[in-house]
C-alpha cells in the first residue's frame, strides 16, 4: 500500500512509461555483482513497475539473454567471471544465437569509471548509453522510462505497419 | 578541528565527516525507508566477512586479488549510507592492494577497520533489531 501511494506523489517523469504504456511488459535484466546495488537497481525498477531479472556477471547475463527476450540490460562493467564489456560484445555479435533477446537489446553500461577513454571503451563494445554511478533513484528511473518509451514508440509503428 | 556549535554537527548522520548521512541516503533511493534498513540489514550480514578477507589476506601478495575484491565491495556497501569515510578508506585499501604495495596495507587496513567500526554502531542505532 505504501509504495502505491508513493508512486503516485513520484514527480511526471518517473512514471511517464508505466502511465502511458504497460511497463510490466518491459523486461530489464540488471546485471550487477554487488549484492547491494543489485538490490537497489531490482527494487528501484521494480517499484517503477518494470519486469525485471537479474543476474550477478556477464556470463549469466549471455545465459539470461539468450533464453528470454530483454527489452533492456543494465551492464555493471566490473565483476567477476566475465566482465560487463565481454557480455556486451557477445550479445552483440548475436553469437552463439540469442533465441530470446535479440542482439539490437539499448545496453546501458553502469560504472564509477568514467574517463572518456573507459566510456570509448564501453561504445566500442557496443552499449548505447551510459550511466555513471553513484546514481540516485531519480536519474536511474529517468534513464529507464525513457528506453520504455522508445521501445513502445517502436512497438507502435510496427503494430501500425 | 573546530568544535561542534550545535546537536546536527554532533550527530553522526550530518557531521561534516560523513560517518554516514542517511538523509541523502534516503533521497538517493527515492525515499524508500524500508529498502534502506535492508541495505542495513545487508551491511550486518556481509561487512564482518569481507573484512575478514581483508584482515587475514592483506600481508600475503598471493590474496592481493582477494583483498582487493573484498575492499572494493566494502566500498560499494558503505556507499548505499553516504559513508565518506569508509568509502575513502575501503578505497585506499583496494589501490595499495591492486598495486601489491604490502609496507603501505598495515595502517590503511587499520583505518579500514575503525571506519567500519564506526559505520557499523551509527547503524545499528539508526536500525535497532526488530
Amino acid at each position: 500500500m505504501r509504495s502505491h501511494r508513493e508512486s503516485e506523489r513520484r514527480p511526471r517523469v518517473e512514471t511517464t512509461c508505466a502511465a502511458r504504456h504497460d511497463a510490466s511488459d518491459f523486461r530489464v535484466l540488471v546485471v550487477e555483482d554487488n549484492p547491494s546495488n543489485r538490490l537497489f537497481l531490482v527494487r528501484v525498477l521494480g517499484g517503477g513497475g518494470f519486469d525485471v531479472s537479474a543476474a550477478e556477471d556477464g556470463e549469466r547475463a549471455v545465459a539470461l539473454a539468450r533464453e528470454r527476450r530483454y527489452d533492456l540490460i543494465l551492464m555493471d562493467v566490473e565483476m567477476p567471471n566475465m566482465d560487463g564489456v565481454t557480455a556486451t560484445s557477445i550479445i552483440r555479435s548475436g553469437r552463439p544465437r540469442l533465441e530470446g533477446t535479440p542482439p539490437s537489446v539499448p545496453i546501458i553500461g553502469i560504472s564509477a569509471k568514467n574517463e572518456p577513454d573507459d566510456r570509448s571503451r564501453f561504445a566500442a563494445a557496443g552499449m548505447t548509453a551510459f550511466l555513471p554511478k553513484p546514481f540516485d533513484a531519480r536519474a536511474l528511473r529517468a534513464v529507464v522510462d525513457a528506453a520504455c518509451r522508445r521501445t513502445a514508440a517502436c512497438r507502435q509503428r510496427e503494430y501500425e505497419r | 578541528m573546530t568544535q561542534p556549535t550545535d546537536r546536527a554537527d554532533r550527530s553522526p548522520l550530518f557531521a561534516g565527516d560523513q560517518v554516514m548521512n542517511l538523509r541523502e541516503a534516503t533521497h538517493r533511493l527515492g525515499g524508500d525507508e524500508e529498502l534502506l534498513r535492508e541495505l542495513a540489514e545487508m551491511f550486518f550480514e556481509d561487512a564482518e566477512a569481507l573484512l575478514g578477507v581483508v584482515r587475514e589476506g592483506y600481508a600475503d601478495p598471493a590474496q592481493s586479488q582477494e583483498v582487493r575484491r573484498a575492499a572494493h565491495s566494502l566500498k560499494g556497501l558503505s556507499s548505499n549510507f553516504g559513508a565518506q569515510r569508509t568509502m575513502t578508506a575501503a578505497f585506499a585499501v583496494e589501490k595499495l592492494a591492486e598495486a601489491s604495495r604490502l609496507t603501505d596495507l598495515p595502517p590503511a587496513v587499520q583505518e579500514l577497520e575503525q571506519e567500519v567500526a564506526r559505520l557499523n554502531a551509527g547503524l545499528r542505532e539508526a536500525f535497532p533489531a526488530r
